[in-house]
């Protein structure tokens, strides 16, 4: 082993050309396997402050058709929510969220006739038990706030120092549009990766003029979508079960037939969830990307096999001693594989480091990679990346994980032909 | 070229994984560069309509809760009649050439659509479903966004047309096309007559919803706001210069004198911001830019695999350059063998490679961006075959690009040595 690893690193300092080419080559497909991997961590794994994410399930529309034929797709309407998901045996918390539209809201400045624009969330108070935000002044709303409509409001840390140039700011008042609202609690700011709770504003969603509003002839449909919280990730199946069966109880109570499309969803499939109208095919998706990947490290590894290949001729004589000498074939392989994997690994912490760059000076779009539709910061809204989202252990064990299978279908090949080459052929060679 | 082949077939094993490599690269440059043209052809069929200097206006409505608020202010009617001043008071304003106020999503490059069914009543049997852009007929929807008539040799202008009388309609040229219909006749909206009958007071050019697709049909029509569509209206104006110093001192001129009983000024956007902000939503920048990352990959992996392979091979005939050189080959003469070695490699590989290409297009895996059934015209892009060279003629010269750059350098290295030097190494 160690005897590969310097044997390589003296490669290395002997063929500089060849190495950095052959460094290179593997560095770029580590960087797109890398950056595609990141960017579906972020939209998968446990972030702040969605922490969560692995022990929830969410429906985030509905479809009604009714009796006489209409069709009719949206977010849930409120009663529905409570109907069919209210209740459930080992579930934490369950939180509506109002599906604004979020364009116009702008807050005022006290000394300054310009409005910047801000993002609003309308929200339920169960909102901060699913997302446990990091509070750092104040206390979230409360039940009895949410009930009586109260105007009051959670901002986030860059908002109160935006406006007031400090996060003392509990007990004042923001104006969002021309209306007062009292701030209750100052949070940690959400990234705009975890976009379902990403707002500068938190506002219980009953100070909406139209909150109650349902749509569709049974009133199954309105504006809220639904995270429910499971106490642990194995109660999951379990809870997804009973919901079904509320579905379809709820369904009795119709004269249309409402259905949540094939939801729940966990969160990994509530990111490729667009429309309202269809189910997505998972299994396709999921081909889909494999091709992908697959084809990421392909085309890398034919010509990163060929390059190995070469190599292997120029050692030849070196194999064919080594043979003649007795040593197996799967030693040659070993060593061929470990001397590789020298390279490979050079070309890894490479591609890391530069995917890392790719994510940060792309954070503004390349989240919208695999979703088609939306993920677009609003106006005046830099997606913010910290390190620890980039740094830790999944993500370089994906690396880990890829880099390997990069140097299998890269070196291989190359190292199965060699090894098993006759002995009289290595050590005297000419072509073929 | 026979000596070629022939060095070709004896190296036939490291050949091989080029082969592999190239087939596998120019199959999947050709789908890129599929993408790509479909979308270049696209942005080059003309859009009838100019939206350099429209911009709309947003206003808020202050709330019951706001100390502004005045409830006197809030009935239907005077909102409308609020609404209207706006209206003339951005008329008057100098600098602006024109004003009009929209419902359903009528503004260009919107993000959503309102469409319904159309047919002419002598073919009962052809339906098709135009957008619907809804306009109120005192602002001029035409001059705000620079659309043209007669393929773009005149401005077209809402007060060229006889908007009196029951349920007038401008149509497209396309729409006239498809339905075989001209100036006076009359269309059915939906499958009947239930709806009334729409009469055609005029043709315009054929406008694209989004830059990047084809036409598509479009039908005007004049809807003057009443109380009950004015919450949703949308305000645009075009202004006479598009000069920052004369943008600043509108917008700061709106943002302080801007008050007609709960209205107030929100904020002013480009129509082009606008477009590019819903194309964005829709994600073709970032589709684009996934596309262009990809091809780089590809081509820069063409260019280490072929640079790799022919490093090794330049430097294992280094013998025979020399030979070649002691008998009066020039320096390019070599390089130039060497390039031609890769280029053959190349068209080797290309055969397979539209093998794949061919397969992927019959099995109908390749989409044609915003292609329409029952649009009258045949694009570029609508014949299999003569699309099916062009793509491939393209990408065929990026991958010889980039593979005789790739050879280039080692070549050089080999071609630059003196013929002695070379009989002599090692």
């Amino acid at each position: 082993m160690k005897k590969s690893i310097t044997q390589a690193l003296n490669i290395i300092r002997q063929e500089r050309l060849f190495s950095s080419i052959y460094i290179i080559g593997t560095g770029l497909s580590i960087t797109m396997v890398m950056s595609l991997s990141i960017v579906f961590y972020l939209k998968i794994a446990d972030i702040y402050p969605e922490t969560n994410r692995s022990r929830m399930l969410l429906v985030k529309s509905g479809t009604e058709k009714a009796a006489d034929g209409g069709f009719y797709a949206s977010s849930l309407a409120l009663h529905t929510i409570e109907t069919c998901f209210n209740n459930i045996e080992n579930v934490e918390a369950i939180t509506a969220i109002h599906q604004t539209w979020n364009d116009g809201c702008y807050i005022q400045l006290p000394n300054s006739k310009e409005q910047p624009p801000v993002t609003v969330k309308y929200i339920d108070d169960n909102f901060w038990t699913v997302f446990p935000f990091h509070y750092i002044e104040g206390k979230p709303f409360t039940k009895e706030d949410f009930r009586s409509s109260l105007p009051v409001a959670v901002i986030t840390r860059s908002l109160a120092n935006k406006i007031f140039g400090t996060t003392d700011v509990v007990g004042r008042e923001v104006s969002m549009n021309f209306r007062n609202f009292r701030i209750c609690g100052i949070v940690r700011d959400a990234s705009f990766i975890t976009e379902r709770t990403f707002a500068h504003i938190y506002l219980p969603y009953t100070v909406l003029p139209n909150w109650e509003h349902a749509a569709a002839p049974e009133k199954t449909l309105g504006a809220y979508q639904a995270c429910i919280l499971a106490r642990t990730a194995s109660d999951i199946p379990k809870i997804k079960q009973t919901i079904l069966e509320n579905v379809s109880k709820y369904n009795q109570t119709l004269k249309a037939e409402f259905s949540i499309v094939g939801q729940p969803d966990s969160q990994w499939q509530s990111t490729f969830r667009l429309g309202g109208n269809h189910a997505p095919d998972f299994t396709k998706i999921i081909i889909q990307y494999t091709l992908i990947f697959f084809i990421l490290l392909l085309v890398p590894a034919v010509s990163l096999s060929g390059m190995t290949e070469s190599r292997m001729e120029r050692r030849m004589e070196e194999m064919g001693v080594r043979r003649a000498f007795g040593a197996p074939a799967g030693n040659i392989i070993r060593q061929v594989l470990t001397e590789n994997l020298v390279f490979t690994a050079f070309g890894g912490a490479l591609g890391l480091i530069f995917s890392y760059i790719i994510i940060i000076l792309g954070r503004n779009w390349i989240m919208q990679t695999g979703s088609n539709f939306g993920n677009i910061p609003p106006e005046g809204v830099d997606t913010a990346i910290s390190p620890s989202m980039l740094i830790n252990l999944p993500v370089f064990s994906i690396a880990l994980a890829v880099c390997i299978l990069l140097n299998l279908l890269s070196a291989f090949i190359p190292a199965w032909r060699a090894a098993r080459r006759p002995i009289v052929y290595s050590l005297n060679p000419t072509e073929n | 070229m026979k000596t070629l082949i022939t060095q070709i077939w004896n190296r036939r094993r490291s050949n091989l994984w080029l082969i592999i490599e190239l087939t596998l690269v120019f199959a999947l440059v050709w789908f890129m560069t599929d993408y790509f043209f479909v979308l270049k052809y696209n942005l080059s069929i003309p859009n009838c309509r100019n939206i350099d200097n429209a911009w709309q206006i947003t206003v808020g409505e202050y709330p019951e809760q706001a100390p502004e608020y005045r409830p006197e202010e809030a009935t239907a009617t005077a909102r409308l009649e609020n609404h209207r001043r706006i209206l003339d008071r951005l008329k008057n304003y100098p600098g602006v050439e024109a004003v009009v106020s929209t419902n359903y999503w009528s503004l260009p490059g919107s993000s959503g659509v309102s469409a319904s069914g159309f047919l002419n009543p002598s073919d009962t049997l052809k339906i098709i479903y135009p957008r619907m852009i809804t306009f109120d007929a005192t602002g001029d929807y035409f001059r705000v966004f620079g659309h043209t008539t007669d393929l773009g040799s005149s401005q077209a202008s809402v007060r060229n047309y006889d908007l009196g009388g029951a349920h007038p309609i401008i149509i497209c040229r396309s729409v006239a096309k498809a339905l075989k219909a001209t100036v006076g006749q009359t269309l059915w909206k939906g499958n009947s007559n239930s709806a009334g009958e729409w009469r055609i007071v005029g043709i315009i050019d054929d406008t694209k919803r989004f830059d990047y697709r084809r036409p598509d049909f479009t039908v005007y029509f004049p809807e003057n706001l009443d109380t009950s569509n004015i919450s949703n209206a949308e305000i645009a104006v075009r202004l006479t210069s598009s000069a920052p110093a004369f943008i600043d001192a509108f917008r700061k001129e709106m943002q302080d004198n801007f008050r007609f009983g709960n209205y107030y000024f929100k904020k002013m956007t480009s129509m082009k911001a606008f477009a590019q902000e819903v194309n964005a939503t829709y994600g073709l920048p970032n589709d684009i830019r996934l596309r262009i990352f990809l091809m780089i990959f590809l081509l820069v992996n063409i260019l280490l695999c072929v640079t790799g392979t022919f490093w090794y091979r330049v430097n294992k005939r280094r013998e025979e350059t020399g030979i070649r050189k002691a008998l009066g080959a020039s320096q390019l003469a070599i390089r130039r063998q060497f390039i031609l070695e890769g280029l053959i490699l190349l068209l080797i590989a290309a055969i397979p490679a539209m093998l794949i290409e061919a397969n992927l297009f019959n099995a109908g895996l390749i989409e044609t961006m915003g292609r329409e059934e029952l649009l009258p015209e045949t694009y570029l892009p609508d014949r299999p075959l003569a699309r099916f060279i062009i793509v491939n003629i393209i990408s065929l010269s990026a991958m010889a690009a980039v593979v005789a750059i790739a050879i280039w350098l080692p070549a050089r290295s080999a071609a630059s040595m003196q013929a002695a030097d070379a009989l002599r190494y090692e």
